[in-house]
């Protein structure tokens, strides 16, 4: 299989006098969804920050399809798509203006958006509020329109942080839907989250962050045979290898 | 809780602000502009007073034009958003606070009252050829409505009906437009053989607003919500033009819909490249405050050029509102407005740059097309 994301040794963080994450290295193929799992501070955060190319490695290198960020800025960005924690939008834009100029700067031809575009509208009940603000929207809606946004562009890389909080039931199931649909398309997902059930059911591999490295990696039986536990959850297996310390 | 001491606190704050950017205002070639205003109003004033025809009933229309300042008498309370939660439970005792304030009020609104007498009083002296106690007159009047306003305005703002609130400062402004039409008319106004049934008519009125008044004194209470709307709006005027001349940085921008200005960014076409202008444009056209102020300087340059005689001032204004413009847009994709925006869309600084850039170039363009269709109107 294909390696989409390569992350290799890496060591980063915000300032260059302290490490936030250390050694850090997994990858994704392609058709596989990967969890990254960790508290609160463990650094999940700061490890998709060096992936999309907003923080640069003191160690190590990344690559997505083979290339790195300073190799190519331009083209290294339009690999991906990124849904963030806390949505980003433009306040003078509306839902609909976001998608099209989404569409637009990512190099879709018109076609293609217009294809597109009603069947996510429809997906994540968005149809109604298509010309209104983001910033009359809620928190949930406005992480809809980053889904959409991402989920337009069809990359072939999905970075995905915390995208269920604040998201409704119906939106969860559209959007974990969805995904596993780009999965059998060939794509790769990258997703951190909090919400262990929810990984346990849609995720192929586990990564397990703690204090700014990674504590463990791999499938579900995996982790069960490394940590002694061969009939528990996700859950189970995650404080144990926590509470180990 | 000192309520005194809160309200002088929030005023102090105020006036170090203003002071702060009334510097920057100073130096941002405010006063040149002002001077050359000045200079087109000292020359063409005696000439538009002329052309004034002899039948137009000069005394109402000032009188119209003062109580329009006059009733509009916006209330600013200084209050913040916290208040809502720390100072609604001491609301009895906020009644110190509020009069400071409407003190306030009446005093910056007498400011601009003022300097509209000021400007109005040769019309008025030309015209009327009014002297002595008429002058006397004309100077108290308009200050003594202005406090009523102010004072009755406040309670009005206890109203939760909208529409209703609407009614009371129709009447608001009736009542100060029929006193003043009728002392600047020396009496005239609205009298038929010397019985000046307006005033009387309107002395029935004013005694009936004023039970209606207190019943709304006894029947609503402060509204501090929309207390802090109207406080909010003002103090982001403030900042607002504060703005033309200095980012401010937490400012919040209003976004407006403004349907009938966006097609114009449609007209981009789709394409990637493009993508950055369709982004520039589309921002800066739904700002409030960035087109609003170009939209203004275009529709007030081609006004000035329409109605100047010769084409030298003609020139002479589309030069200088060139400038303007041009260093009002220099504000487009500011740093400090669009910062956590790179990451959003892979739209690179380069390409936003150059579309900035652009947006300038197009907006300037279309000015100077506007104004050449003024002239070419008006040949």
């Amino acid at each position: 299989m294909e390696m989409l994301l390569e992350v290799k040794e890496v060591t980063g963080g915000y300032l260059s006098n302290r490490t936030v994450i250390e050694d850090v290295s997994f990858h994704i193929r392609k058709g596989e969804i990967v969890a990254l799992i960790g508290l609160n501070g463990a650094g999940k955060s700061t490890t998709i920050k060096h992936i999309l190319g907003l923080l640069e490695p003191r160690k190590g290198e990344i690559r997505i399809a083979g290339k790195t960020f300073s190799a190519d800025p331009d083209s290294y960005r339009h690999t991906y798509g990124y849904i963030p924690e806390s949505p980003i939008y433009y306040e003078e834009l509306t839902l609909w203006e976001h998608l099209e100029l989404a569409a637009m700067s990512y190099g879709l031809d018109k076609e293609q958006f217009a294809e597109r575009v009603n069947p996510l509208l429809a997906e994540f009940h968005m149809e109604a509020v298509k010309e209104r603000f983001p910033q009359q929207f809620s928190k949930g809606m406005r992480q809809k329109l980053m889904i959409m946004m991402a989920l337009l562009v069809q990359p072939s890389l999905y970075i995905v942080d915390e995208p269920i909080l604040g998201l409704d039931p119906l939106g969860i199931r559209s959007l974990l839907t969805w995904l596993e649909r780009c999965k059998q398309q060939g794509a790769g997902i990258l997703m951190s989250t909090h919400i262990l059930a929810t990984a346990e059911k849609y995720c192929d591999r586990f990564i397990i962050m703690h204090k700014g490295r990674i504590k463990a990696q791999g499938t579900l039986e995996e982790l069960r045979s490394l940590t002694g536990l061969p009939h528990h959850s996700l859950d189970d297996i995650y404080l144990r290898l926590v509470e180990e310390e | 809780m000192d309520v005194d001491a809160l309200f002088r606190k929030r005023l102090r704050r105020f006036f170090k602000e203003v002071v702060l950017y009334g510097q920057y205002m100073a130096n941002g070639g405010v006063l040149m502009v002002a001077i050359f205003l000045c200079g087109l109003l000292a020359y063409y004033y005696p000439l538009l007073i002329q052309a004034i025809p002899e039948w137009f009933p000069v005394p109402v229309a000032i009188a119209f034009l003062i109580a329009l300042f006059v009733a509009r008498s916006p209330h600013r309370t200084f209050l913040l958003e916290a208040d809502l939660l720390f100072l609604t439970p001491a609301e009895t005792k906020m009644a110190r606070y509020f009069q400071k304030a409407q003190i306030y009020n009446f005093a910056v609104q007498g400011i601009g009252l003022f300097l509209v007498l000021l400007l109005l009083l040769p019309l008025y002296q030309v015209k009327i050829g009014a002297a002595g106690v008429q002058l006397w007159l004309y100077w108290g009047i308009p200050f003594v409505l202005k406090g009523w306003n102010v004072y009755t305005s406040w309670i009005t703002m206890r109203l939760t009906d909208k529409s209703q609130y609407v009614a009371y400062t129709l009447v608001r402004f009736f009542l100060t437009f029929l006193m003043l039409a009728w002392m600047l008319s020396e009496g005239s106004f609205l009298a038929y053989q010397g019985v000046p049934y307006g005033i009387v008519i309107g002395m029935v009125v004013l005694v009936w607003f004023h039970l209606r008044l207190q019943r709304i004194l006894k029947k609503h209470a402060c509204q501090w919500y929309r207390l802090l709307e109207m406080e909010n709006g003002l103090r982001l005027r403030f900042y607002q033009v504060a703005n033309q001349f200095r980012d401010v940085p937490f400012l919040q921008q209003q976004v407006k819909q403004r349907k009938w200005l966006v097609w114009a960014a449609d007209l981009i076409r789709y394409q990637k490249s493009n993508a950055g202008r369709v982004l520039i444009l589309k921002s800066f056209l739904r700002s409030g405050d960035q087109a609003g102020m170009y939209i203004r300087l275009v529709v007030i340059s081609s006004f000035l050029i329409l109605i100047l005689p010769g084409i030298l001032p003609k020139a002479a204004v589309a030069v200088l509102f060139f400038f303007m413009s041009a260093i009002q847009l220099k504000g487009i994709g500011s740093s400090a407005r669009h910062q956590s925006r790179l990451s959003l869309l892979p739209i690179n600084e380069q390409q936003q740059k150059s579309a900035v850039i652009w947006v300038r170039r197009v907006l300037l363009g279309v000015q100077g097309i506007v104004h050449v269709l003024v002239v070419w109107l008006w040949l």
